[in-house]
């Protein structure tokens, strides 16, 4: 132990870095990782010159382009290190395709990647999907209706400075969707998005900064939209900055027994004068946040609530548009609805919100003779409540309109963790809902990566 | 089996009592309006016209009906029901458009066109048909299909309330839109063929006309408002923008009957703006 001491306390200089299994990546690049090391003081000890060493090597590996980066000391000269970082990198093409079924949706993807494009860690990367979505579970033998949508994107993406935690990314994007399971439309949206996002290892926090511009239409109406659908059909043109900042302390984002999260976002669209500055005929002020928290309660179980609320705040004496309200219900959402089952509707179509606010509280109990598998069983109970703000400017008095009822529903299931995402089988009894809310009592499944 | 049924019976009863609680919604919808509302393409600045021919048409059948309505500008073509203005939002709170606008005046206003005799309706179907597939070929090609036309004409229509750059690409993407339904009808895309038929037309309507008031004598029909429309777009659009030019208004110039027929119903129906 006191010899082991004294191997790592011995003082040491990083007298050259050397990169061995390098085809594409460029000097700039390593320069980045290099550099570091070599500029270290001219004597420190032997373990600090090696904690250094191996913490870029996680850098390294962390950018994607390598299979593996080991790290080497070496030392010819006493008292001199040579640092050898040995990698292998990964092929610069990468294509995927695949399938994803959901309980009511299935897709197909289709993707090609050109990683380390230039060797400086940059990413090309195109991708196309194709979805359906049904309005009734896909193992019930009744008819359902369906929904198509598709969306293409382009995406660059590039290390700042060859940091992976500081990543530009620049998208062009196209999508098509039909709401015509929950409103009498479709949405085309065609756009561009430049983005900025530092991740906090530290914290465990994200934070992303970011333009985007798009362009939308809202069509294919048919005879039986209603007004509120109606009036906002046609081409829009949406120019925003954007924010987010999230910040993830959780043991298990998917199923958690403990930890905080907590996330924001934030939407300014840009007031500019009609055909001045960078466009758009779009308005407002967005932003929600959440927060989740999740305590053990030992022997196995735990408890988790949920906070979220949101508010768009439109400049001027417009409207909000439907495309851009926010949505409340579904089996990951307020459980006990339907998905977007929650807040104004006009007839049969579901025309989103202003203002929102849900709460959520959830019991995990683990399973006799299964206290160590990824299922628990799960009581719930969750409310939520959103309205539209039209010409009401008077926040206090809308905050009060929100605040004074929540549809509600309670239940209690299955929760099971997979390795991507989590599947809910609950069966839910909704308590307090309003006449146009659309209700799921009984068995509601979900699946997905977040639930509120 | 029995004490199945039984818990069976009592969790039914019990999940029928939910929800607890229904209440009523915070946020209702617009009501339908009192009174019909027409939906069509732009007018000019304090105009009472149109600037497109098929809300112009509508605008003029409705009026000429006699069937109550106010009318509101809208450039969202995707708002109709069909996806082409103009639509028709009812007391009764539907969206008609095209051929159902037709159907709801012939529907409550049933005197309308009724002093027409059997030949009289035949004969104004086929003219109201010969104004939709020749003069239309005619508009189409002086407003969309000459470069110098569109950029001064149509363009400037299209690009209205817009914010850049859609005011650059939608006015194109329209163009586009009606060369294709040009090329769809038409194999070749021929100056003289189209003109000629635009001639033809005209004479036809010419004669229709002859020194009467209106096409089929003194009131007004369907076939009047799908004429009236036509021939103002056509004689209105291009005598303002400079270096347009249109061949289908010179020929229209060429029969004094038509115009002073476009000028009088102008006159006498469209002096105020409804809204």
């Amino acid at each position: 132990m006191a010899a082991d001491n004294n191997v790592y306390s011995r003082p040491v200089r990083i007298s050259s870095v050397r990169f061995e299994g390098i085809k594409n990546t460029s000097e700039q690049l390593l320069a980045v990782y290099s550099a570091p090391l070599l500029d270290t003081p001219s004597k420190m000890p032997f373990g600090h010159a090696a904690m250094l060493a191996h913490s870029q090597a996680d850098t390294l590996f962390r950018l994607g382009i390598f299979k593996h980066v080991d790290v080497e000391l070496d030392s010819q000269r006493v008292g001199d290190v040579d640092v050898v970082f040995k990698v292998a990198e990964v092929s610069r093409l990468y294509a995927k395709t695949g399938t994803e079924l959901g309980n009511n949706e299935g897709s197909m993807t289709a993707a090609v990647k050109i990683r380390n494009a230039f060797g400086n860690a940059e990413s090309f990367e195109a991708n196309v999907s194709y979805g359906v979505e049904t309005d009734a579970a896909l193992y019930e033998t009744k008819p359902f209706t369906s929904q198509l949508g598709s969306s293409f994107q382009f995406l660059f993406s590039k290390p700042w400075n060859g940091n992976p935690d500081k990543m530009l990314n620049v998208n062009a994007f196209k999508q098509n969707k039909s709401m015509s399971m929950y409103s009498s439309y479709s949405e085309q949206i065609s756009g561009l998005a430049a983005k900025f996002k530092v991740l906090d290892l530290y914290l465990g926090a994200t934070h992303e900064l970011g333009y985007e511009g798009s362009w939308r239409r809202l069509f294919d109406l048919g005879s039986t939209a209603s007004w509120t659908v109606r009036k906002d059909a046609g081409h829009s043109l949406k120019s925003a900055l954007t924010y987010s900042a999230i910040l993830d302390r959780r043991d298990d984002p998917i199923l958690p027994t403990r930890g905080i999260y907590l996330r924001s976002l934030l939407f300014w669209i840009l007031v500019v004068k009609e055909g001045a500055g960078l466009g758009g005929d779009v308005r407002h002020l967005k932003g929600d946040a959440e927060g989740q928290l999740s305590l053990p309660l030992g022997g196995g179980f735990s408890i988790t609530t949920s906070l979220r609320s949101g508010i768009l705040w439109t400049l001027g004496l417009r409207q909000s548009r439907v495309n851009d309200r926010f949505h409340l219900g579904g089996p990951t959402s307020v459980r006990g609805f339907l998905q977007n089952g929650i807040g104004p509707k006009d007839g049969n179509d579901i025309v989103g919100g202003d203002m929102f606010a849900a709460a959520g509280i959830s019991l995990f109990a683990p399973l006799p003779y299964l206290a160590d598998k990824p299922i628990k069983f799960h009581f719930f109970a969750n409310a939520g409540n959103m309205i539209k703000l039209d010409d009401n400017r008077d926040i206090k008095a809308a905050s009060r309109t929100l605040l004074s009822s929540f549809s509600t529903a309670v239940g209690l299931g299955l929760a099971v963790r997979f390795s991507i995402l989590r599947l809910e089988i609950n069966y839910c009894l909704p308590v307090s809902v309003t006449r146009t809310d659309s209700v799921k009592p009984g068995l509601q499944f979900g699946v997905g990566l977040h639930f509120a | 089996m029995e004490y199945l049924t039984a818990a069976q019976q009592q969790w039914t009863a019990f999940t029928a009592r939910f929800p607890l609680e229904t209440k009523e919604p915070v946020w209702t919808p617009e009501n339908v309006p009192a009174v019909s509302v027409l939906f069509v393409f732009n007018r000019a600045a304090n105009g009472t016209t149109s600037m497109e021919v098929d809300s112009l048409a509508a605008q003029a059948l409705l009026l000429f009906a006699g069937y109550p309505h106010i009318v509101k500008d809208c450039h969202e073509h995707d708002q109709s029901p069909s996806g082409q203005l103009p639509y028709l939002l009812t007391t009764k709170g539907k969206a008609l458009a095209g051929r159902e606008i037709i159907d709801e005046v012939m529907d409550q206003i049933p005197g309308f066109g009724s002093h027409l005799k059997s030949t009289e309706k035949a004969d104004s179907f086929a003219i109201s048909s010969l104004a939709e597939s020749k003069l239309h070929f005619g508009l189409l090609y002086d407003l969309w299909y000459s470069p110098q036309n569109s950029l001064k004409v149509a363009f400037p229509q299209y690009s209205h309330d817009r914010p850049w750059p859609l005011k650059e690409v939608l006015p194109r993407i329209r163009r586009w839109e009606q060369m294709d339904w040009m090329l769809k009808h038409h194999v070749t895309i021929d100056k003289e063929e189209i003109l000629d038929d635009v001639k033809v037309a005209l004479s036809a309507y010419a004669v229709q006309l002859d020194q009467k008031q209106y096409l089929f004598g003194s009131k007004p029909t369907l076939a009047d408002a799908t004429l009236f429309a036509y021939l103002h777009i056509l004689l209105s659009t291009f005598n303002t923008a400079a270096g347009s030019h249109s061949h289908a208004r010179d020929i229209i110039m060429r029969h004094d009957n038509l115009v002073q027929y476009a000028r009088r119903i102008w006159g006498s129906w469209f002096t105020e703006r409804i809204e």
